[in-house]
């Protein structure tokens, strides 16, 4: 029969029926892995062999663990606040980390496109925490000090005249 | 010493288990009571372990050690080189089949001589490399490559004949 079949038939079968020795080797892998212990069975003897360290060893770390999460978590809450609110302005404690993370920024734009994408994005953040402050000239100046000074002239236009908006009774 | 102890137990443990588990008739609950001991022994013995011999080698000894003294205690005399195979699984049809092909396999490495069953067990029932099986027998690993592929052979043939004989069984 083999003689009379063609031989890519022979090939064929070659790859898809089994041979007698890797049905050897699969029985030999399936006692091997039925005669296996369970994992249940080593971790528990694991913990036999090597207990945990005592309570006032393992303490410490716990702490550790427990008061950078809380310092990581109110940092990072701390600094969403910082950047997010015009409120955060000169004069404000958390005013360095909003400058920080503006700079850090800053310094990730590298093309001149994304620079001035950055500088536009800056003015507009000065413009609403200017017009936050609008009642308080003074806080005014201290916030557009950081904006370039050929816009600076027109944005404190504009703010003066939303403070006298904000002041005559019929503003909306 | 607790890490380097991991290492040892996490590269030994299934070795040392399954060599324990088909000497022990394939009872899981005896094996694990046994091999908690040798591990025991062996943690308790680990500050005096001798660098200069193989861990393998180290832990087979003790395990063999172990086995020796507990069938002695109870009077038992077992060949510690011979292994029992006993079927795993009993659910479902296919599960029975599966039985047959690793039953036809047993029964063939049964009827190997004790050498070519010890080398085809440590190496594809235990899971051990020709350099550990080297330091643990006492010969080269090219020696027992050698003789192990050989015992496969022989085993095989052995497959064979004992399918052909219970083929000629069935028709008669």
């Amino acid at each position: 029969l083999k003689a009379f079949t063609p031989s890519w038939i022979l090939k064929l079968s070659a790859l898809i029926l089994p041979d007698f020795m890797s049905v050897l080797w699969l029985q030999l892998r399936k006692l091997r892995r039925a005669a296996s212990p369970s994992r249940e069975f080593k971790a528990a003897l694991w913990r036999q062999l090597a207990p945990a360290p005592a309570v006032g060893l393992r303490l410490p770390r716990m702490f550790a663990v427990g008061i950078a999460s809380i310092v990581l978590l109110f940092g990072m809450g701390t600094g969403v606040y910082a950047y997010g609110s015009p409120d955060v302005t000169e004069g404000h404690p958390l005013y360095s980390v909003k400058q920080g993370i503006e700079n850090v920024e800053g310094r990730l734009a590298f093309s001149e496109e994304q620079k001035l994408r950055h500088q536009r994005k800056m003015v507009r953040r000065r413009i609403i925490e200017a017009l936050r402050h609008a009642d308080s000239p003074e806080q005014v100046e201290r916030i557009l000090w950081r904006v370039p000074p050929e816009k600076r002239e027109r944005i404190i236009e504009f703010i003066n005249l939303r403070r006298q908006q904000l002041q005559s009774p019929q503003s909306p | 010493v607790k890490r380097d102890f991991e290492r040892f137990y996490r590269e030994n443990i299934d070795r040392i288990y399954r060599y324990v588990f088909f000497r022990v008739g394939s009872n899981r609950e005896l094996a694990e009571d046994l091999v908690s001991e040798i591990f025991l022994k062996a943690f308790n013995a680990f500050h005096s372990y001798d660098p200069s011999v193989s861990r393998s080698a180290w832990i087979y000894r003790i395990a063999h050690n172990h086995l020796a003294n507990y069938f002695r205690d109870r009077k038992q005399e077992v060949d510690l080189d011979g292994i029992v195979l006993t079927a795993v699984g009993e659910r479902g049809e296919e599960t029975m089949l599966r039985q047959e092909a690793a039953r036809t396999v047993a029964t063939a490495l049964q009827q190997l001589d004790k050498d070519d069953r010890r080398l085809v067990t440590m190496k594809y029932l235990e899971g051990y490399g020709y350099e550990d099986m080297a330091a643990i027998v006492g010969k080269s690993a090219g020696t027992l490559k050698v003789a192990t592929h050989r015992a496969v052979k022989r085993l095989k043939e052995s497959i064979i004949k004992f399918q052909e004989g219970r083929n000629s069984k069935l028709q008669n």
